[in-house]
């Protein structure tokens, strides 16, 4: 059995409305809105079931008047959904990991605006049972419970991101014209250019991960600017943006922004986690020949007028890496049929001292779980937490 | 003979305590819970039914279910 769905909760008892999605089954039963309950769908995508048919382990009778029966179960946590395509990306075929987002409150937040994603995980027994009483043994009835459990699953790091392959959903390259102070002559262009971060690595010896992003700085202009140079404070700000895509209809590749407007019921929710503001001071500028071309595509550039006192000035390249340390617990980028989360890294640069344009830059992030590193750890762990029944 | 034979109680609930003589179910699991679970650990433990009065049990079924 594999189900998958989503739901929303509109935090208060309301009727389905076109923001209520529809669940499938098996990738090719889609259940009609009209069929649905009216607060929220959820659905299975993951369903492992063991029947105990032996008796019980132990049964206990004790002085407190109380029976106790007691049945030992097993289950091995698997490292993929049970029914995939393989259409599907092997990065979507793994386990997704437990994921909230969103709150509800039907207090403050008026009907239709509240939206609450879960991908939750649940360990649930069933009892069928008879009781014995007045010497004989009563009609059969049932019991239930159960408990949460939250997974995280297992990811690898992907290549380095193909920007071409994503149209729009980056910017790796700002150029920007220089001037003394506003509204005085252009003295220079400055372009930044940023690379893709080595991922955000969760590991048991790494709990607070953190990388960097390599960042150029080039300047081309007057000679005068040289002098200026050497006090240039960079003032960054940076942000880790959280990108959750959740769509009533399967997802077959991981989404991007661009999809939004082609793929109808595909829906973005963004959420922003600041990071620490830095500036960088007394830079090592060198002498440079040839401009930056790498993302040609996925370029910013303002207006910009060619003076001829830029072919006598000079050109200078400085490079610096800014800190990438989240300020919290980030669940791995992940895809899965109905919901995916990707990552990108924002940073805003600021030249101190010279009047220039905005330079806002994005460039993709991963955060990965790997196996390898934390495998040997896990099973000591378990080990070690069996002994100690 | 129990008046509530065809009592229906919501699954999912921590543990489930019903009126009266009805049975408590308690899922323990080795080692306490980990905070998180990761693929290929186990999920091994034991259902504990408790009872005042004796019982038959029929059958018990565990399930790990993954929900959206």
């Amino acid at each position: 059995m594999n189900e998958l769905g989503i739901y929303h909760d509109t935090g208060v008892q309301t009727a389905c409305n076109s923001h209520c999605y529809g669940a499938y089954k098996n990738t090719a039963r889609f259940i009609r809105p009209s069929r649905m309950p009216r607060l929220m769908q959820r659905e299975q995508f993951l369903d492992m079931s063991h029947r105990v048919t032996s008796g019980p382990t132990s049964i206990h009778y004790t002085k407190h008047s109380r029976w106790t029966y007691e049945f030992p179960f097993i289950f091995v946590i698997p490292p993929a959904t049970e029914n995939f395509s393989h259409d599907v990306p092997a990065a979507c075929r793994v386990l997704p990991p437990s994921f909230r987002i969103g709150k509800c409150s039907a207090r403050i937040i008026p009907i239709g605006t509240c939206l609450r994603l879960a991908i939750q995980y649940e360990l649930a027994v069933s009892v069928d049972y008879r009781e014995y009483s007045f010497r004989q043994w009563a009609s059969p009835r049932q019991v239930s419970g159960g408990r949460e459990i939250h997974i995280v699953p297992y990811t690898e790091a992907c290549p380095p991101t193909e920007i071409s392959d994503f149209p729009g959903e980056f910017l790796m390259k700002v150029t920007v014209p220089l001037r003394n102070r506003l509204f005085t002559n252009q003295i220079g262009i400055a372009t930044v250019v940023v690379d893709e971060p080595d991922p955000l690595v969760y590991t048991s010896e790494t709990p607070e991960p953190r990388t960097e992003c390599g960042v150029k700085l080039f300047i081309e202009g007057a000679q005068l600017l040289q002098k200026r140079l050497q006090g240039l404070t960079i003032s960054t700000k940076s942000r880790i943006r959280a990108k959750t895509f959740y769509s009533g209809q399967p997802i077959t590749c991981i989404p991007i922004q661009a999809d939004l407007a082609e793929r109808s019921g595909l829906h973005l929710r963004d959420e922003i986690s600041n990071l620490k503001h830095y500036k960088f001071r007394n830079l090592s500028w060198i002498p440079y020949n040839e401009p930056p071309t790498q993302f040609e595509e996925h370029v910013a550039t303002y207006q910009i007028r060619v003076i001829p006192d830029l072919q006598a000035g000079g050109k200078w390249l400085a490079s610096f890496y800014l800190p990438i340390v989240p300020q919290e617990n980030l669940t791995p980028s992940f895809c899965s049929t109905l919901v995916a989360r990707s990552y990108s890294f924002q940073a805003h640069f600021v030249l101190e001292g010279l009047a220039s344009g905005p330079v806002d830059l994005e460039v993709p992030l991963q955060v990965i779980y790997p196996f390898q590193k934390q495998l040997s750890e896990r099973i000591r762990q378990t080990s070690r937490g069996i002994r100690d029944i | 003979m129990a008046s509530h034979a065809t009592d229906e109680h919501p699954l999912m609930m921590e543990t489930q305590t019903p009126t009266c003589s009805s049975p408590t179910v308690e899922l323990e699991l080795c080692g306490g819970s980990l905070e998180v679970y990761r693929p290929f650990d186990s999920l091994e433990g034991k259902v504990r039914i408790i009872s005042s009065v004796e019982l038959q049990v029929d059958r018990v079924e565990v399930s790990f279910k993954g929900k959206f």
